[in-house]
């Protein structure tokens, strides 16, 4: 997983799944680089070819976390493979991210 | 060319239709919202349509596919919220001046059918209603493959059987698949959507029926909304839920949360309480004898589209007071046998609870059975009602499958009869939920 600060945006890319394997680490990775300045999360993935029940759960943290952070800052998800795509939209976490496809 | 179509989100006065399924998905003569406006806007000369939807994007998408029976490319763009055609305008047209249909073709917000913006059909059911009476004639347009109009204001679909005896009153209309038994009475002002079934001697006026719903006989429908077992008062805006399944009810495939305890599951339940009977009459003598109430009342939230025999939207069960770790559940076997639980679901919420569900992501832990074991149960969450608890319910709620169930009940049953209380093991519960995920790629 790579975790890069782009300007004022916080970019996390290739995360080969999310899942009760590494949904801890995501988690904790990335809160431990949230910059006090951040102005968006993108997380990128289009490397992610399975997502369960904790990889949900470490992206609903994420959420809240950037929710309380500096004021509410959103959190993007990037080229969400299909079957993640159709999962993300069967949860409705597309009422609470903003998806982005190429 | 190109255009938006915006899905109509968040429209509680249409709340019994858009229970199962998002408003462009919802039927209107014979085709849903959405295909009447791909259809409108194919014939306006659009090649490239985006369908943005912010409720349930998936099953629009599931419906309208690519959009090549139209002769469009179509995708469906999940958005946050429903955006106005300026919003969308804004962001997906920018300024670009040409390879768009012209205003107001180039986005449209879904509220009303093709040609007929006088008319919002999403204000209350008696404007969805009125909308469809009104667009009787045009939706019987010569392309419409199969429809014949037997009478003036009498249009009948393919396949449809109607017994000779029946009395048809224009206006009326009968979509595919329809059986109407002897002796009905069908209008005036009544629609039958597709693979509607109405025994005999029924009476059918300014109503309409939804796909799928059976109407048992001697019922007379007037003023009515009729969808599975909702039934709607369109004059009054009242709906209600018809108990009696031989009066009304659908005949479409059960959603997850109607899921019940199927014959065998229940007498495998009445066989676990008899197994497991020494250890929960120990654990009721010992509260007896310390002198305290055995049995702890809990009052549950229904799952949605799960009320009791009488309406109702709570159930009360049990859990052993002083009983250690799952053995607390035991009482609950009660409920899988009379059939208010299912062996593997989500864990039942107390009412307030239910009210501390902030978006729809975690309403989904409604959407599925109450179980007795759950996915947070094997995952080892410790708190029942946390984040993660919650993620896992709303995971069940969309991936439930039998090897899913399987896998849980497994796990649930080693666990309580090791009396564990649910420790972790993350690489197991790897293993464990990834087959529903490979299913649904599948």
């Amino acid at each position: 997983m790579k975790i890069e600060q782009q300007g004022e945006t916080l970019y996390v890319s290739e995360i080969p799944e999310l899942s009760a394997a590494n949904a801890h680490a995501f988690r904790n990775q990335v809160n431990a680089r949230l910059p006090a300045e951040l102005k968006a999360i993108e997380i990128d993935l289009g490397a992610t070819h399975f997502v369960d029940s904790c990889g949900l759960g470490a992206l609903i943290a994420l959420h809240k976390t950037a929710t309380r952070h500096n004021g509410g800052v959103p959190v993007r998800l990037l080229n969400p493979t299909p079957s993640v795509q159709l999962l993300i939209e069967m949860t409705q976490m597309h009422r609470l991210f903003e998806i982005q496809t190429k | 060319m190109k255009a938006l179509l915006i899905s109509p989100t968040n429209r509680p006065d249409l709340a019994a239709l858009t229970e199962a399924m998002p408003l462009p998905n919802l039927p209107v003569l014979g085709q849903s919202l959405v295909e009447h406006w791909l259809e409108h806007l194919a014939r306006r000369g659009a090649k490239q349509v985006r369908v943005l939807a912010a409720d349930r994007p998936d099953q629009v998408r599931r419906l309208v596919g690519g959009g090549a029976r139209w002769g469009l490319h179509v995708d469906v763009i999940p958005e946050k919220t429903e955006l106005t055609p300026a919003q969308a305008r804004a962001k997906y047209r920018g300024d670009a001046a040409s390879g768009w249909l012209s205003e107001p073709d180039d986005a449209v917000l879904m509220d009303h059918l093709p040609g007929r913006s006088d008319r919002n059909l999403c204000a209350s059911y008696a404007d969805w209603f009125a909308g469809l009476q009104e667009f009787m004639p045009l939706a019987a347009a010569p392309h419409r493959l199969g429809l014949t109009e037997r009478a003036p204001g009498i249009w009948v679909g393919r396949h449809t059987r109607v017994a000779p005896s029946v009395e048809l009153r224009a206006p009326c209309w009968l979509g595919k698949h329809v059986r109407v038994g002897p002796e009905c009475v069908i209008g005036p002002g009544a629609i039958l959507e597709d693979r509607v079934l109405v025994e005999g001697r029924s009476r059918i006026t300014n109503s309409v029926v939804g796909p799928d719903t059976f109407v048992g006989t001697l019922t007379a429908l007037q003023n009515s909304l009729a969808w599975g077992s909702a039934l709607v008062n369109w004059r009054a805006g009242t709906c209600l839920s018809v108990p009696d399944p031989f009066v009304m009810s659908s005949l479409a495939k059960r959603s997850p949360a109607a899921k019940q305890a199927g014959l065998a599951g229940r007498f495998a339940a009445w066989a676990a309480l008899a197994l497991t009977l020494p250890w929960g009459l120990a654990a009721i003598m010992k509260s007896k004898i310390s002198g305290r109430p055995a049995l702890r009342p809990v009052v549950g939230v229904r799952p949605r589209g799960q009320a009791g025999p009488r309406g109702e939207t709570v159930l009360t069960y049990y859990e052993l007071e002083n009983a250690p770790g799952w053995l607390r559940r035991w009482p609950q076997l009660w409920n899988v046998a009379r059939g208010e639980f299912t062996w593997v679901g989500n864990r039942p919420l107390r009412p307030d609870q239910a009210e501390q569900l902030a978006n729809d992501f975690e309403r989904l832990w409604l959407a599925a059975p109450v179980g007795l074991f759950s996915l947070a149960d094997t995952m080892g969450c410790t708190d029942a009602f946390g984040d993660e608890a919650r993620a896992h319910a709303s995971f069940y709620a969309v991936q439930a499958n039998r090897r899913l169930d399987w896998s849980i009940l497994r796990r649930g049953w080693q666990a309580w009869s090791r009396n564990a209380g649910g420790a972790r093991d993350r690489t197991e519960s790897a293993t464990l939920v990834s087959p529903s995920l490979a299913e649904a790629e599948e």
